[in-house]
């Protein structure tokens, strides 16, 4: 399977994406607080919530808006590698392909949950269960 | 003196007559008017006084202006005329003393003190007394100077702690009137006198000077000196008086801001609240900053766990094939030195040739091996990507970065509810302080402050200028010393009316400080003995007196006690009064308004019982907070020779009647 340079989401994601940005970093007034966050670190986080959770992600119903070089979001190949290993990716799909529908899902859900609450739940997805 | 009636009229709340009488029994020398706080207490002090010395005092004993004196209901009905009848004896003399104002003929409303027409009418056995020396004969039964000592509010008694501090303003006030009440003042005005005495015959003696050579510099000396002096003396005397309107400014903003004493409080509230909420923002965002710190690399976090088996099936899969290769090479070892065997059949041990079936055996076995060898067969390229791939996913670290998103998410949700209730409390504080002016208050306390500074510069300024003139004063006796001694000068009538003088002057000066030392000595026994009975500590050694009158409690181990209580500070104060009036007066009324505000029971029944033995008359203006009729009553039940009540009429209008 050929494996895409470039990756993203659909523009309604991507749209989605923007939202969260704004909403997780700094107000634009904001004095005391200097660390932001870049849509590289949610679109990631989102593929990760979806590896651990072994979800079944559908393909991109719209056009890819695809805006990611694979080279930047990925570069020591390491999301590539857990998919690979874990064969988690189905074989008609390209494993970058997989993780784009792993963060097409994951930042939908982001933003539902954002909506839905709020603020993101982040106790919900990160604390350890077992 | 003993007081025996008042007649009250339109007095302040009282409106129209009331009359009081006074107990005249020896042991039964108590007078007990109760009253509520706002009904009249304080007024019907000011009653006496004003009927004394025409004059009633408010806050930072400020004179209280005669509009404000006629009832106003009263005034609201035209009738503008005041007046207090005092019936007293002294020294077996009857007096009767009236004091009146009505409003001035032409004057339609009365707006200040001039709008009225006071009239003092005295008799004393019947006699009536003329203009002039009504005054003379008040002064002679109870100088206005020390009526603070005999009339006093037991409120302002923590006043007297003035009296411990270095150069306080209030104190020195204080000082100066302990001193008019002790009678220090008879020695200071025979002083005064003998100094302006000395002044004049020095002036007579520099005129008879001008034609002595050898006086003539001197008498130029003194005269430059005599006019420094003018100008110093000018000096303090404009310093006094900025003195006296800074603190009546001080005074009146401590007035206005008394009044907002509870905004204030509260102000100071919303001020802590701000600055909590501040800090918690604070910290928020630096919890968010960090939280998008940690952010960054929880993905990481995330597969971590599940990456650990993925790398240990890797590293399994990588040493079955590493393990594969070495099989092969030992099997290719063994096929090698098979096909040797079959090229050269001689056996390396014996040097025969190898028989043909053996021959055959060693063909089959190389035939298995090949085929096994087969099987082990590894592409190293497998084996490269699999070390890559452990390569790719060791890089997924974790340090722990979920967990710490967690604990900071738990963080920020308590400081956000701790915010939440800080604005609804600030919310709160702003709607009870909307309608006043916090920033006008912050400005007041601000003057307030600047004031204070510029009061204590004053201080400093007349105290060196006092300084100045006291040396030049040295000088100048200096000088006239030389004078007297310079020819033709020496045996004249104004040489010799200078020199008494002067001698007259020192010994007034000396006088003045050997009086004071002894009248301090006696203050301090007598305020003594009167505190060991007030209060409740046994252990106390006594009190200390210090060069201003202030007294210090000294504990069993003969140290000052360096912290007291509102309640002890009390009660130093009322062994002051005491020691005072033992100094002063063998007899005299003592009027106290609410003496025992700041007393605990026992404190209180220790002064219950002390008070009657304090005068010859005490008049207690108490509410029945500080004497419950039904408990502290017995204390001191048989000294009570009169008991009066203050009723409400209205908001604006009190009256007294007798009680049993």
């Amino acid at each position: 399977m050929i494996e895409p340079k470039r990756i993203g989401l659909t523009p309604l994601a991507a749209q989605q994406l923007d939202e969260l940005l704004v909403e997780l970093n700094p107000a634009p007034d904001s004095k005391n607080e200097t660390a932001k966050l870049i849509k590289f670190d949610i679109y990631r986080l989102a593929v990760a919530l979806g590896i651990k959770e072994n979800k079944s992600p559908p393909a991109l119903n719209d056009k890819s808006n695809t805006v990611f070089r694979v080279s930047e979001l990925d570069p020591d190949k390491t999301l590539f590698t857990v998919v690979d290993c874990l064969g988690s990716c189905p074989n008609e799909t390209s494993i970058y392909g997989y993780i784009e529908q792993l963060a097409e899902q994951g930042i939908k859900e982001f933003y539902e949950h954002l909506l839905q609450r709020g603020e993101l739940p982040l106790t919900d997805y990160l604390l350890d269960k077992e | 003196m003993k007081l025996q009636e008042l007649t009250i009229y339109n007095f302040m709340p009282y409106k129209g007559e009331q009359n009081i009488e006074f107990p005249q029994h020896e042991t039964q020398n108590v007078m007990l008017l109760f009253g509520d706080n706002m009904r009249g207490k304080t007024s019907f002090l000011n009653s006496i006084r004003w009927g004394f010395y025409g004059l009633a005092v408010g806050r930072h004993s400020r004179p209280i202006p005669r509009t404000h004196l006629v009832n106003s209901i009263a005034a609201s009905d035209d009738d503008w005329s005041m007046s207090i009848m005092l019936k007293f004896t002294h020294e077996n003399r009857q007096y009767e003393l009236r004091r009146k104002i009505d409003k001035k003929n032409h004057v339609s409303i009365p707006k200040n003190d001039g709008d009225f027409e006071e009239s003092v009418g005295l008799k004393i056995n019947n006699q009536v007394i003329t203009g002039d020396l009504i005054i003379n004969e008040i002064n002679q039964v109870a100088p206005e100077e020390i009526s603070r000592f005999f009339l006093f509010d037991g409120e302002l008694l923590q006043e007297y702690e003035n009296l411990l501090l270095e150069g306080d303003v209030q104190g020195e006030k204080i000082k100066e009137h302990i001193e008019q009440t002790l009678g220090v003042p008879a020695l200071i005005n025979g002083r005064n006198e003998f100094t302006k005495l000395l002044t004049d015959a020095r002036r007579i003696q520099a005129r008879d000077a001008k034609n002595s050579s050898e006086a003539k510099t001197h008498v130029e000396r003194q005269r430059v000196n005599e006019n420094r002096q003018i100008t110093l003396e000018k000096d303090i005397s404009d310093l006094e008086f900025l003195q006296r309107d800074v603190q009546k400014q001080i005074d009146d903003i401590e007035d206005q801001l008394k009044n907002t004493e509870a905004v204030q409080k509260k102000k100071h509230e919303l001020d802590i609240l701000k600055s909590t909420r501040e800090t918690i923002e604070t910290q928020l965002a630096y919890d968010a900053d960090e939280q998008r710190k940690l952010f960054q690399d929880i993905w990481k976090d995330v597969l971590f766990k599940g990456v650990q088996p993925l790398v240990n099936k890797l590293k399994s899969k990588r040493d079955s094939l590493l393990n594969a290769t070495k099989a092969k090479a030992v099997l290719d070892s063994k096929i090698s030195e098979l096909h040797k065997s079959l090229e050269m059949p001689i056996c390396p041990t014996c040097t025969q040739n190898i028989p043909q079936k053996e021959m055959d055996g060693i063909e089959k076995r190389i035939i298995q091996l090949k085929a096994e060898a087969e099987l082990s067969h590894v592409n190293f390229d497998d084996i490269t990507e699999i070390n890559s791939q452990i390569d790719n996913l060791s890089k997924i670290k974790s340090n722990n970065e979920g967990n710490r998103v967690c604990e900071l998410v738990a963080k920020q949700r308590k400081m956000q509810v701790s915010i939440i209730k800080i604005e609804t409390d600030l919310d709160d504080i702003e709607e009870e302080i909307k309608d006043f002016d916090t920033d006008q208050i912050m400005r007041q306390r601000a003057k307030k402050e600047r004031l204070g500074n510029q009061l204590f510069k004053l201080d400093s300024d007349i105290k060196e200028t006092k300084v100045s003139l006291n040396k030049l004063g040295e000088a100048q006796a200096h000088i006239s010393a030389l004078i007297s001694k310079s020819t033709g000068i020496q045996g004249q009538s104004s040489t010799i009316r200078v020199n008494l003088y002067q001698d007259l002057e020192t010994i007034f000066k000396t006088g003045i400080n050997e009086l004071r030392d002894a009248l301090r000595d006696q203050v301090a026994d007598y305020a003594s003995n009167a505190f060991s009975e007030l209060t409740t500590e046994k252990t106390y050694a006594g009190l200390e007196i210090n060069k201003n009158y202030g007294l210090s409690i000294i504990d069993h181990t003969g140290q000052v006690l360096k912290e007291r209580s509102a309640g002890a500070e009390q009660i130093v104060a009322l062994s002051l009064i005491d020691g005072l009036n033992k100094t002063a007066r063998k007899t005299g009324p003592i009027v106290m308004d609410t003496p025992l505000g700041r007393l605990d029971p026992k404190h209180r029944s220790n002064v219950l019982k002390y008070l009657p033995k304090m005068a010859d008359q005490v008049i207690l203006l108490v509410h029945e907070g500080e004497i419950d009729p039904s408990r502290d009553l017995s204390n001191f039940a048989d000294r009570i020779g009169a008991r009066y009540q203050i009723e409400r009429v209205s908001a604006t209008e009190s009256k007294i009647v007798r009680s049993n």
